[in-house]
């Protein structure tokens, strides 16, 4: 029986092909261009994974709802200290009015970058760190399924022309209930 | 004739992908989405050669560094059956598209 290789990317793959080909290996690649290239897949929940509502479904959360979501988003703080993780086409320098209406303006920066607005020490506005935060969420891949790119940028857009964001009927979120909200879908 | 997609592709984060062999088969968790696949040994090498890269890559430029291990299949084929691949890793997760 063969001893698996156990590898993780960050240190080095197993032998690529460039390397030291083996001709098993080329015989089966070469039977393989008609097969199908995932023979199978498990999903299961991340470690740090919770369950996780939709804005609407937040408003009546209890502590038992079959059927939620999983999400296993990420805080700003992530974000801004793994600046390598954003996924495309996000970009550190990306002007936040790029992505999001109205516009932001912190304290000396008429046109902050997306990095700006997730930096730890950018304390004028914890809306937009968490909605730049929740847009990488958004992926791909997504890790927040409840919140879709275009719901974050909702959230903002309200939020910024309304003071506040109205996710059912009757219900308003100021700034806190919002960032609350956006860190029920995070793991931290 | 088929010619290859202009797309580049790129993996997820390095670290972000755990990996164990098995004479040519892959068995890869995606920690970003909880999810393990198990792939056949053509997908586990484009995601191999993917993750050595750095940056991101075409489906040309993967074809030419799996390098013999397709040398007898027609350029065409070897191309749709990497589109195939990339195509099944996006709706999973594990790679992203980058527009030139």
């Amino acid at each position: 029986m063969h001893e698996p290789t156990d590898k993780t990317s960050s240190t080095k793959p197993p032998s690529s092909a460039s390397g030291d080909p083996k001709s098993g290996r080329r015989r089966l690649l070469q039977g393989a261009l008609a097969g199908a290239p995932v023979l199978m897949t498990l999903v299961s929940r991340p470690v740090l994974a919770q369950q996780c509502q939709t804005p609407s479904g937040f408003v009546s959360a209890n502590a038992s709802h079959p059927g939620a979501a999983v999400c296993s988003g990420n805080g700003p703080t992530y974000w801004y200290q793994n600046q390598a993780a954003w996924p495309l086409p996000y970009k550190t320098n990306d002007n936040f009015k790029k992505y999001f209406t109205p516009d932001l303006t912190l304290p000396g920066n008429n046109n902050p970058k997306l990095v700006d607005v997730v930096n730890p020490s950018q304390t004028t506005n914890d809306v937009a760190r968490y909605v730049v935060a929740a847009l990488l969420n958004a992926g791909p891949p997504s890790l927040t399924p409840v919140l879709s790119a275009n719901a974050v940028k909702n959230i903002w857009t309200e939020f910024g022309t309304a003071g506040s964001f109205s996710p059912s009927s009757g219900v308003h979120w100021n700034a806190s209930d919002i960032v609350d909200y956006l860190q029920s879908t995070t793991n931290s | 004739m088929s010619s290859p997609s202009a797309l580049r592709w790129r993996s997820v984060p390095p670290d972000a992908i755990v990996w164990r062999e098995w004479d040519g088969e892959f068995v890869v968790r995606n920690e970003r989405s909880g999810s393990t696949h198990q792939l056949a040994p053509l997908a586990g090498s484009v995601l191999q050669v993917l993750l050595e890269a750095g940056g991101a890559l075409s489906v040309a430029d993967i074809a030419a560094r799996l390098g013999d291990h397709l040398a007898a299949a027609p350029e065409p084929d070897q191309y749709a059956a990497i589109d195939a691949v990339l195509s099944e890793f996006k709706r999973l997760g594990l790679v992203e598209p980058e527009a030139q």
